[in-house]
């Protein structure tokens, strides 16, 4: 059997109106061959694939529903039927697949149910969420619906969109915002576009919260090392809390340095755990964060440590 | 399938997989080995305040995990050891228990 790369897998979510098809148009340029989309619209009928259609090799859209509840069966059996055709040779050189979520879903749960296929897992590796905010709308989105809470806080990236139609003290006042929730903002450049699927430096693109950040009874932390990690220990550790607490773990990222083995890059979702990856970028930087709903964020990083004195 | 036993050979867990370059004079049989022996340590370190232990069975494939009264489970992996450790305390083995970790934060001074 042919051995084949995985796919790297972009999840763009924001709320209703935030801009993410937009967002998605310019990362496909002129025209992305290696990319395929899935589409998820709330309303029966959508216009997207209208929009992105001749952009990129394929997309399939899945209407009439969220992606991260009733819909989630068909965004899978949507990225089976790409993933069928891509290993059939009919999508040429495909290498990424981009979920555009609907406004109101959530993308974790649609992570979350990717990490656990059978089949899929074996096929896609996740390369970054990334949540569109809008700098009109965004700071009120935020105050009052919990769906764009949720969004902000899956981000790996948040892209602020409509900041030229915004007063900079609107832009200023979100950022503020979004740095209240633990989230790292990026300014929108024309550089960031097609850089937004780019297979490369997934690690130095991830948006990290710094440590103590919380909104509500969400917590992170950010945990730093100086030192190596006993590996064993850590796998013990981590299978367990993701055992214990997956439903809190709204997200585990990062870079650990394993004893003996080099930087190895950690990604959760809930109870889903990405295969952890040995990388050989030395300049990542070393640090674990953690972002949870009902923990205690020093709890967590006590646990961590005291796992490690009993390797 | 294993040609000898007859066990159904599944995926190996994240945490049990060989990530990296071997080390120097080390088979990656070796290190796995010398892995799940520190893992089997550890393991009965987070499971003794739960009043259970574990160890590996003969064919160094699985564990078996097991309380005082002699009820044994006997698993794949650390996500099923989990699952039968929490039935087997009759409560969750939870890693932010101040208990397990007073414990554990002790476990240095205990050698």
């Amino acid at each position: 059997m042919t051995h084949r790369e995985r796919l790297r897998l972009t999840v763009i979510t924001g709320f209703l109106g935030s801009g993410k098809t937009t967002l998605l148009r310019r990362a496909l340029g002129d025209g992305r061959p290696d990319v395929a989309v899935v589409v998820n619209e709330f309303a029966d009928a959508g216009v997207d694939q209208e929009l992105i259609g001749g952009a990129c090799a394929w997309v399939v859209t899945v209407s009439g529903g969220c992606a991260c509840c009733e819909r989630r069966e068909e965004v899978l059996i949507a990225l089976r039927q790409i993933l069928d055709a891509h290993e059939r040779g009919r999508l040429g050189a495909l290498r990424h697949v981009v979920i555009e979520t609907s406004g109101l879903a959530d993308p974790l749960p649609i992570v979350t149910a990717i990490t656990l296929d059978p089949v899929l897992r074996h096929h896609f590796k996740l390369g970054a969420v990334v949540t569109v905010v809008d700098a009109l709308d965004g700071e009120e989105q935020l105050a009052l619906h919990p769906e764009a809470r949720r969004q902000a806080l899956s981000a790996d990236r948040i892209v602020v969109s409509k900041t030229d139609l915004a007063e900079p003290a609107q832009v200023k006042a979100l950022e503020a915002k979004l740095a209240g929730l633990g989230v790292s903002v990026v300014t929108p450049a024309p550089e960031p576009w097609a850089d937004l699927l780019s297979a490369s430096g997934r690690h130095e693109r991830v948006a990290l919260p710094e440590a103590g950040a919380h909104t509500g009874n969400v917590t992170s932390a950010s945990i730093k090392f100086d030192q190596p990690l006993d590996w064993v220990a850590f796998g013990v550790w981590l299978s367990l809390l993701v055992h214990a607490h997956g439903l809190g773990l709204l997200r585990i990222k990062g870079v650990v340095p394993a004893a003996g083995i080099g930087s190895i890059a950690i990604n959760a979702v809930q109870h889903a755990l990405y295969p952890p990856e040995h990388i050989d970028s030395p300049a990542v930087p070393a640090r674990l964060v953690v972002i949870a709903q009902d923990l205690s964020a020093d709890s967590i990083t006590r646990s961590l440590l005291a796992f490690q004195r009993a390797a | 399938m294993c040609v000898l036993c007859g066990d159904l050979v599944g995926e190996v867990h994240w945490a049990e997989r060989t990530l990296g370059p071997s080390s120097a004079g080390s088979s990656d049989e070796a290190q796995r080995r010398q892995a799940r022996f520190k893992r089997a340590r550890i393991l009965n370190r987070v499971l003794a305040p739960y009043q259970l232990s574990m160890h590996e069975d003969l064919s160094g494939t699985r564990y078996v995990v097991g309380d005082r009264k002699g009820a044994q489970e006997v698993v794949r992996d650390l996500d099923e050891l989990w699952t039968a450790a929490d039935r087997l305390a009759h409560v969750p083995v939870d890693p932010l228990d101040e208990r397990l970790l007073a414990t554990l934060e002790g476990s240095s001074a205990d050698r």
